[in-house]
């Protein structure tokens, strides 16, 4: 049982750690995208009906990635170029996507509830030989579909590139001292710009894990997880591997939820705000603890 | 290596001029440096003589308008600061630029990394190289440690290291010495010579004489935008510099009341007042004492960054006085919050207008009432009435001549010399009994600065007691009743305004150079 706990603690925290990882990028930049919620939305809609109609998997996630880093890019180019308030253009990305997703759904699927895609193609979870026959640690550590193994590595492949390649450092340099990084010939705009893009891509890798593992879409599915990578990134401070223990903090606390709803008879409405309870209360230490070492 | 130089200097810069847009202020004007390699080279002038601008120019951070430069006998265009490093010339700017986060070594080589295989950077490696430079330079340094640990003194050394690593031949600093304690100072310079001997060529910025004396080896002077005199240092005398930095010049007509009214009861005293830097570490104003009398205008004369703004911030409640005390018309208001400052009838004018001066993003309505908002003028305790701060400003704007479309304009989208017409109005409508005053034209066109002066003329009429600091001493001179001097600190002289006085005079108790006869004296009148 513990096992199969850890199991979906990890499945649950896969859409919540690729959309952090992008957050993360643009608080580098120095300019938080709080789209994240928009863009995965965006993109769980465009893959899931894309890879149904095309019955391709591959077709499928590279559109929804199009889509989100396409509003990502839009968004660049409304607060970098145009010079509009960062939280106004992420806001109004968040409740277009929502609006979209919905008229698109009703219009191209005729239907205003859950959409059943049952033609795409499944997302099969992977088997490691061998490994998936240890005991206990089998189930743990084999059985997760493409994406679960991608969010892992690419938290791996994110501290690499952000604390041991030119372009981390420069990322860093802008976010913390645009003036001191243009004195060295830095591009802040540049910077800032594909800081974002690389945002779009994530959060809508996060879209992608949401959708096709399990081949529906509602309205409004990502419930609230785009901000909760919001509270991933805050937390993490920069380093992906603390964006990945607080996306795990939450992806336990939805499989917590998820566990007592199958065992118990409370009620279901008041078990599905753990996860934004333990948000709270993460919030809540963070900040009394990064004042006592401001004092 | 390699490249023999045809000409004997290193670098010429030739009728450089430069015309800033914004407040149509002409900062060069056929400004001239020639440099030789391997020497410590001064370019020295008082506050808004155009050193900077000259600089930044060189360094691709400012366009010049007209001029060449000419660089190992090579006619260049600089295009950018990217450009201007290839070329290998860095500049150390006053304020300095690096990522407190980062290591020194990373810091040294932000934006220049050398990577190994798949693009990665090797930190062992970043490390070891600054430790070299750092080891052959003389720049000691611990290259692992942060930024942020660091003192300003050596944060100077990561800038200039950051300069050698990326091949600079000719360093330009920026005023290095004004963020420096006496002990740091001697490092820097010792570490200046020491580069000198490697082959570098030094551009040093500074308006201390001392200093100037002491490291270079020529030295150009600009004022005015101007080279007025450039030779070896062996061959110029302080008081030939400090002549060609201040100059003597036609004054502007102005109608003043010098000695107008009789000023007898002293409303302003500062007594033995000490003020120490942010860091608590430098002492800034070390024992001053003075009284400004109501009707009076006293200026305080001195090169900028001798204690004048901690002095005034001190006086205005801004900042705390290590010891010392000030009083208004006889009440004690040492350390004391603002208001009551302003409360007790002080009013205050800072130098630094849309910073300190004003809300820039804020409109002229609430910029004139920003002091006065809960007075009952404008307020029953809970509400503000908007209909007479309206009324108000709109009564001010007309009376001091603001050219606005509107009072709901920002106060950011006008020129300075407006946005200083309305902190004027601001401050000299509240009925004060003293005044401070920093820096009351700087920037500013003859048709506003004649403005400003009537207004403060005006105001000492109405026996006001007015403390004027300016760095500009024509303006000292043609406002003033009395004058004292401020170096280091200290407050080096004391005179009565009168016709014998002259700017030379003032210019060589600025410049430090009778520091030790008078700090035996205590105080000279003349």
């Amino acid at each position: 049982m513990i096992s199969n706990f850890i199991h979906t603690t990890l499945v649950m925290t896969t859409p919540i750690l690729l959309a952090a990882l992008g957050g993360m990028f643009t608080d580098l930049s120095g300019m938080l995208n709080i789209g994240l919620e928009g863009m995965m939305l965006a993109s769980a809609f465009t893959s899931i009906f894309v890879a149904n109609a095309t019955s391709s998997l591959l077709i499928g996630i590279l559109a929804g990635l199009c889509l989100s880093t396409t509003l990502a890019a839009i968004m660049a180019y409304f607060s970098l170029s145009l010079r509009a308030n960062v939280f106004v253009v992420g806001l109004a990305t968040n409740l277009f996507a929502n609006g979209l997703t919905v008229f698109l759904g009703v219009s191209l699927c005729k239907s205003k509830g859950t959409l059943l895609f049952l033609n795409a193609p499944k997302l099969s979870n992977i088997q490691i030989p061998f490994v998936k026959d240890i005991p206990f640690l089998g189930k743990i550590l084999s059985g997760y579909n493409a994406l679960d193994y991608s969010a892992i590595i690419l938290t791996i492949i994110c501290y690499l590139v952000i604390f041991h390649t030119p372009y981390g450092y420069h990322l860093r340099a802008v976010g913390k001292d645009p003036r001191t990084a243009i004195s060295v010939g830095i591009s802040v705009y540049k910077h800032r710009f594909l800081a974002f893009v690389l945002s779009g891509l994530f959060a809508g890798l996060g879209g992608v894990a949401l959708s096709l593992p399990l081949k529906i879409f509602v309205g409004g599915m990502t419930n609230g997880r785009g901000w909760i990578a919001l509270v991933a990134v805050v937390l993490g401070q920069g380093n992906p591997f603390g964006v990945f223990i607080a996306s795990l903090i939450f992806g336990a606390s939805s499989a917590f939820s998820n566990m007592l709803q199958a065992l118990t008879d409370i009620s279901p409405k008041l078990l599905l705000t753990i996860p934004f309870v333990i948000t709270l209360i993460a919030m809540t230490v963070y900040a009394i603890r990064s004042k006592k070492t401001y004092e | 290596m390699g490249v023999i130089a045809t000409s004997k200097y290193i670098l010429e810069m030739l009728k450089i001029r430069k015309r800033y847009e914004v407040n149509d202020v002409l900062a060069l004007n056929d400004a001239e440096i020639r440099v030789k390699q391997g020497t410590i080279h001064a370019l020295v002038g008082e506050n808004g003589a155009g050193k900077t601008t000259l600089m930044k120019i060189l360094c691709g951070i400012e366009k010049k308008d007209a001029g060449e430069i000419w660089l190992n006998g090579d006619k260049v265009d600089i295009r950018n600061p990217r450009h201007s490093f290839s070329l290998g010339i860095g500049m150390v700017h006053q304020h300095f630029r690096l990522i407190d986060d980062f290591t020194v070594a990373e810091n040294v080589v932000l934006g220049v990394e050398i990577t190994r295989k798949f693009g990665f950077i090797s930190l062992r490696d970043v490390i070891l190289a600054v430790k070299r430079l750092s080891k052959d330079s003389g720049l000691m340094i611990e290259p692992s440690l942060k930024v942020r640990e660091l003192s300003m003194g050596q944060r100077q050394k990561v800038e200039i290291l950051k300069l050698l690593y990326r091949g600079a031949d000719i360093i330009v600093l920026d005023e290095p010495t004004s963020v420096l304690t006496e002990q740091e100072i001697t490092d820097l310079f010792n570490a200046v010579r020491r580069l000198k001997a490697q082959g570098k060529t030094i551009i040093f910025i500074s308006h201390k004489l001392k200093e100037v004396m002491e490291i270079s080896d020529e030295i150009t002077v600009l004022r005015k935008g101007k080279t007025v005199q450039t030779g070896k240092t062996e061959e110029l005398n302080e008081k030939e510099i400090a002549y060609a930095m201040v100059g003597e010049e036609i004054p502007l007509e102005i109608k003043t009341s010098k000695g107008l009214s009789m000023p007898k009861r002293a409303i302003l005293h500062v007594r033995d007042l000490h003020v120490k830097d942010r860091r608590g570490l430098v002492e800034e104003v070390r024992g001053i004492s003075f009284d400004v009398k109501a009707g009076e205008i006293l200026g305080i004369a001195g090169v900028a960054g001798n204690g004048q703004k901690e002095l005034v911030e001190a006086l205005f409640g801004i900042r705390k006085a290590s010891s010392g005390s000030v009083f208004i018309d006889g009440k004690d208001v040492t350390s004391s919050s603002i208001r009551v400052h302003r409360e007790n009838g002080m009013a205050y004018i800072p130098d630094d207008r849309i910073g300190e001066g004003s809300c820039p993003t804020s409109s002229i309505v609430e910029n004139i009432i920003a002091d006065r908002y809960y007075k009952p003028v404008l307020s029953n305790r809970s509400w503000i009435d908007i209909s007479a701060a309206r009324r108000m400003a709109g009564t001010l704007v007309k009376e001091y001549d603001v050219r606005t479309s509107s009072i709901y304009s920002t106060i950011g989208m006008l020129s300075g010399g407006n946005i200083q017409k309305i902190i004027i109005a601001r401050e000299f409508s509240s009925n004060p009994k003293v005044l401070i005053i920093c820096e009351p034209t700087w920037g500013l066109d003859i048709r506003s600065t004649k403005f400003v002066y009537d207004r403060l003329m005006e105001m000492k009429i109405n026996r006001k007691a007015i403390l004027l600091i300016s760095s500009n001493l024509d303006e000292i001179l043609d406002l003033s009743d009395r004058i004292l001097v401020i170096y280091e600190g200290e407050i080096v002289a004391d005179f009565n305004n009168t016709a014998v006085l002259t700017k030379a005079v003032i210019g060589e108790y600025m410049m430090g150079l009778h520091l030790k006869t008078l700090r035996r004296e205590k105080s000279t009148t003349l």
